[in-house]
């Protein structure tokens, strides 16, 4: 497992963690917004109702110094002092201190009718006293105290239209904005003028305050003040064109958002005491999910390990029991698996002997135990079984093989073991032998094979080959004392004894063989083969019609290799393949080369069965005739009738595919194998070649010469040319004649020469040489 | 003041005016909309027009809280006496240049007459009720007359160049402060007024009383 893969633990508490985060993160942001957007609103609608509040009070107390105003003007002595103020200021005077007391105001002022001052408490100012005369909250800047100024017109006669004067007085605001309207709006009021602080119902320092002009009218928004954030609103009381002053509520900003404070406090202490909650929870809960994960990992570890006895724990939740009782399940079958694994590893399924591995884990066994002490192995093969099995059956060899187990088992000698090692080859395991018993042991078990075996009421004789190895003279490993008694019955097969011991001189040459098959393939590579050249001569016509090639192998350290030797073998080992690719290679050229030298024959070249199911050797063919530039019916393919009849029917389909391209097929060594007729007049052949058994000795042989003379007749009758191959004399070479046969092969003509002495034999052969085609 | 006096006076003016002039010297005062606008005081400037005679006295009553007549032109040092007709109390009072004074006016008693002896205009009102108001024309030129129905203001005077000058209470200042001149032996004058009026004050018709 890997270590960095983060657990399923890990990701469950991640996973709770990270959407628990999320929604606290998502509720809690919410949340705080909208209470953050409510307590923002709220403020700034306690702002506009706060300005309102004020401004209504100012307008009242405008109103009041109006109605105040509006009546002194209206005074009958005060109009008659006004109207005779030039002639008398002191009187005018008089009565407006006591106006103005009476109002309540802090200066007052007289105009006449085209708005000359008659009089006026301040000494120098520059007030039209038109512009006072207004509903509106009037406030004028003058000697840096802010006044809320209103005036009133004087007629002499009410209903008169014309302004015989006017009244004007101003009330200092700092009367009318005090601590009393800092508790009504519930904010601290400082009152600007342009830049300038001119006074506020908090003291203030003027330079702290000077940024209050830039603030935006009736918005409110955030400053440090005194180095405390505070929340600031502005706004005027009157148009811009009469005054430059204006108003600014503040408030500290916790003060303001006090609320909206104390619940984002609680929010995150109750979002804190949810995550740990979750952490606490998702941590219980994936621990519930990964234990039984946990223990049932061990226990597949466990099995892993091939302890399959161990019980699995139950667990509580149902999905993780299921699993827990798969895991039983699995452990079950494995073991029967195991057993049945065992029983056909060890053990042969058709006589119920132990098989090969068995037969080397015993010799292993015997050997690491046996402290040296001596064994033997004695290895029987039937003889002929292959036959046994293509004619009577397989299921009859089937029921053979199990009798002969059954005979050698009961034969219980010193302890034998017993194993089928292979197709019909028996092992047996003799201990603790001397050489006396070993051989009257040996005997006993040749002995078996006397008497015939009854299988489904035909008696069959079977004989068998023998060989013998002894450890530890003969080698001293199991692998090596098989090989050993192997050899042994190979020798025994060769030779027809009843058995034979091993010795150490047939080692070499089996090892020699074993070699063979590796080296086949770097041969080919290596060109160590070589093609020999066997002319066929045209018994009509007296003319050397075509070539046999065949393949010879010269190894550098062996020498001459027989290919009755090698061609078994590669074809054991597949490498028949590169090898008949060679030669069809090889001869091709060969052939190209002499047609240009003139020399025009029918190539023949051997191909094996494993050669027949080769599907790509068509394409093959094809291919280097092509590229050699020789015509297809330049070309003849033998195949041996035991190959063709291995397996009529896929031999008939590949030869039709070579036939149809114009490649000449030719059965090679005829009347060895068993032609079926109704294959043999299926297969697309052209040709039979008579096998070199029946010629060699045709002229002293009756039986040959029958058995050649019906061939020929069957071959004639069957529309096939025939070659006769090991024609060695003269008079075998008239009989053949005689028998109308087309072809001969054999050294009576010419032995198979490689190129150059075949080119040269061409040369001075009396032979005809084929025409020119 | 008996009305033979009147006639008398009349008579003699157009004695003088038919002995020197062959037509009279005819003002027309006409509306912002050229409609005549009766009741306006013209007067007519000229040096040789100060009076020869002593002015005549005239009267401004209170009659049912109303000044009447609503305006009153006199002649320059004339007596006004200031009856009051009434039931009630009345305290008239003007604070205008020509004449600054109050006279508090009780039933059947009678003040003195006051001297209007500066030209201009008195604004009257009372004290008592605000509603009130009554004006005195003080002409300083003896040639003043208020005009007629068809707003005409005649007068036979010698063929002068007059300064001619029209005033009533509803006129807006622009035309109080304006003044014409005739040349000399022009005998007809359209004033018209190039503002409109001033709304009348309360109900009261500004009737010619004792025309």
């Amino acid at each position: 497992m890997n270590i960095k893969r983060a657990s399923l633990q890990q990701k469950i508490l991640l996973f709770f963690s990270l959407i628990l985060v999320t929604i606290t993160v998502l509720v809690s942001s919410t949340t705080l917004q909208s209470a953050y957007q409510h307590s923002n609103s709220q403020l700034s609608q306690s702002f506009d109702t706060a300005r309102q509040v004020f401004l209504y009070k100012l307008q009242n107390d405008g109103n009041v110094l109006s109605g105040s105003l509006r009546s002194a003007a209206k005074d009958f002595n005060t109009k008659q002092l006004i109207a005779s103020g030039k002639e008398d200021p002191e009187s005018l005077a008089a009565v407006l201190v006591n106006q103005q007391r009476r109002s309540n105001a802090d200066f007052s002022m007289v105009f006449d009718g085209e708005g000359q001052v008659i009089y006026s408490s301040l000494t120098e100012t520059e007030l039209t006293p038109e512009a006072f005369n207004s509903d509106a909250i009037r406030l004028s800047v003058i000697d840096g105290d802010v006044y809320l100024i209103k005036s009133t017109e004087v007629k002499f006669l009410e209903q008169q239209p014309q302004v015989d004067a006017w009244l004007l007085m101003g009330i200092n605001l700092q009367k009318l904005v005090d601590e009393s309207v800092q508790q009504l709006t519930g904010y601290e009021v400082s009152v600007i003028s342009g830049d300038n602080y001119v006074f506020g119902t908090t003291n203030r320092e003027t330079a702290e305050l000077a940024n209050f002009s830039l603030l935006p009218n009736a918005t409110m928004i955030e400053v440090d003040i005194n180095q405390q954030a505070q929340i600031a609103y502005r706004f005027f009381a009157d148009e811009k064109e009469y005054t430059d002053v204006s108003f600014v509520f503040s408030i500290a900003s916790e003060s303001a958002f006090l609320n909206f404070f104390q619940l984002a406090f609680q929010l995150s202490v109750e979002l804190i005491i949810a995550i740990a909650g979750a952490v606490l929870l998702s941590l219980y809960l994936s621990n519930n999910i990964t234990k039984p994960l946990r223990v049932l990992a061990g226990v597949a570890k466990r099995i892993q390990q091939g302890d399959y006895h161990s019980p699995i724990p139950d667990f509580d939740a149902a999905e993780v029991n299921n699993l827990s009782k798969t895991f039983e399940g699995m452990q079950d079958s494995i073991q029967a698996r195991e057993a049945e694994i065992n029983q056909l590893a060890y053990y042969d399924t058709l006589t119920g002997l132990p098989n090969r591995n068995s037969f080397i884990k015993q010799l292993k066994h015997k050997i690491e135990t046996g402290n040296g002490e001596s064994f033997a192995v004695l290895m029987l093969d039937l003889d002929r079984f292959k036959e046994v099995n293509d004619t009577i059956g397989h299921n009859f060899g089937d029921q053979l093989l199990k009798l002969i187990g059954r005979r050698i088992e009961s034969l219980k000698l010193a302890d034998a073991f017993y194993a089928r090692v292979g197709g019909d080859e028996f092992a047996i395991l003799l201990n603790d032998v001397n050489e006396r018993d070993l051989i009257s042991m040996v005997k006993q078990y040749t002995h078996l094979f006397d008497l015939p075996f009854e299988v489904e009421g035909i008696h069959l004789d079977v004989d068998a080959s023998f060989g013998l190895a002894v450890y530890p003279e003969h080698a001293d490993s199991a692998y090596g004392i098989m090989q050993c008694a192997d050899i042994a019955l190979y020798k025994c097969k060769e030779t027809h004894h009843n058995y034979i011991r091993y010795n150490s001189e047939f080692n070499t040459l089996s090892i020699q063989r074993l070699n063979l098959m590796s080296e086949l393939r770097l041969a080919i590579e290596q060109d160590q083969l070589r093609l020999f050249y066997q002319p066929k001569l045209c018994l009509k016509t007296d003319e050397v019609v075509s070539v046999e090639c065949l393949v010879r192998w010269v190894h550098p350290e062996h020498g001459f290799i027989n290919p009755d030797e090698f061609i078994p073998l590669a074809e054991q080992s597949g490498a028949i393949r590169q090898l008949t690719h060679w030669v069809i290679r090889t001869a091709l050229k060969q052939q190209q080369q002499w047609q240009q030298q003139d020399i025009n024959l029918q190539f023949a070249v051997n191909i094996s069965a494993v050669d027949l199911v080769d599907l790509s050797l068509p394409a093959y063919v094809s291919e280097q005739l092509t590229l050699h530039h020789v015509d297809n019916r330049y070309l003849t393919l033998e195949v041996t009738e035991s190959a063709l009849m291995s397996d009529p029917d896929a031999a008939i389909k590949a030869l039709d595919m070579l036939q149809r391209m114009g490649i000449k097929l030719s059965i090679d060594d005829f009347g060895t194998g068993y032609s079926s007729m109704a294959y043999l007049k299926q297969m697309p052949v052209s040709e039979l070649k008579i096998d070199k058994a029946f010629v060699l000795d045709l002229a002293n042989s009756d039986d040959d010469e029958k058995i050649v003379k019906s061939t020929v007749d069957l071959a004639h009758n069957l529309g096939l040319s025939v070659v006769a191959e090991g024609v060695e004399d003269e008079a075998s070479l008239e009989i053949l004649k005689r028998y109308d046969v087309e072809f001969a092969q054999g050294y009576f003509i010419a032995r198979p020469m490689n190129a150059e002495d075949f080119f040269d034999w061409m040369s001075q052969t009396n032979y005809r040489k084929i025409a020119n085609a | 003041m008996p009305k033979c006096c009147h006639y008398g006076f009349l008579l003699i003016c157009l004695l003088l005016a038919w002995s020197s002039l062959a037509e009279p010297l005819t003002i027309t005062v006409l509306n912002q909309q050229g409609e005549p606008f009766p009741g306006a005081v013209v007067e007519l400037k000229h040096p040789d027009l100060t009076p020869a005679s002593p002015p005549a006295p005239a009267v401004m009553d209170q009659v049912n809280k109303q000044f009447k007549p609503h305006v009153l032109a006199v002649q320059q040092g004339a007596h006004v006496t200031f009856p009051n007709s009434d039931s009630i109390k009345h305290h008239v009072y003007s604070f205008s240049k020509p004449k600054r004074f109050q006279l508090k006016l009780y039933k059947d008693q009678q003040p003195d007459p006051l001297v209007f002896d500066k030209p201009g205009i008195v604004a009257l009102g009372c004290n008592v009720h605000d509603w009130m108001v009554g004006y005195i024309y003080v002409a300083e030129s003896a040639a003043f007359r208020r005009t007629d129905d068809q707003g005409k203001a005649s007068f036979d005077v010698k063929p002068e160049s007059y300064e001619v000058v029209v005033w009533h209470p509803r006129f807006r200042e622009q035309d109080k402060q304006r003044s014409q001149r005739t040349s000399i032996g022009q005998t007809t004058l359209v004033f018209q007024l190039q503002e409109a009026l001033y709304p009348m004050i309360n109900d009261q018709a500004d009737e010619f009383d004792e025309y």
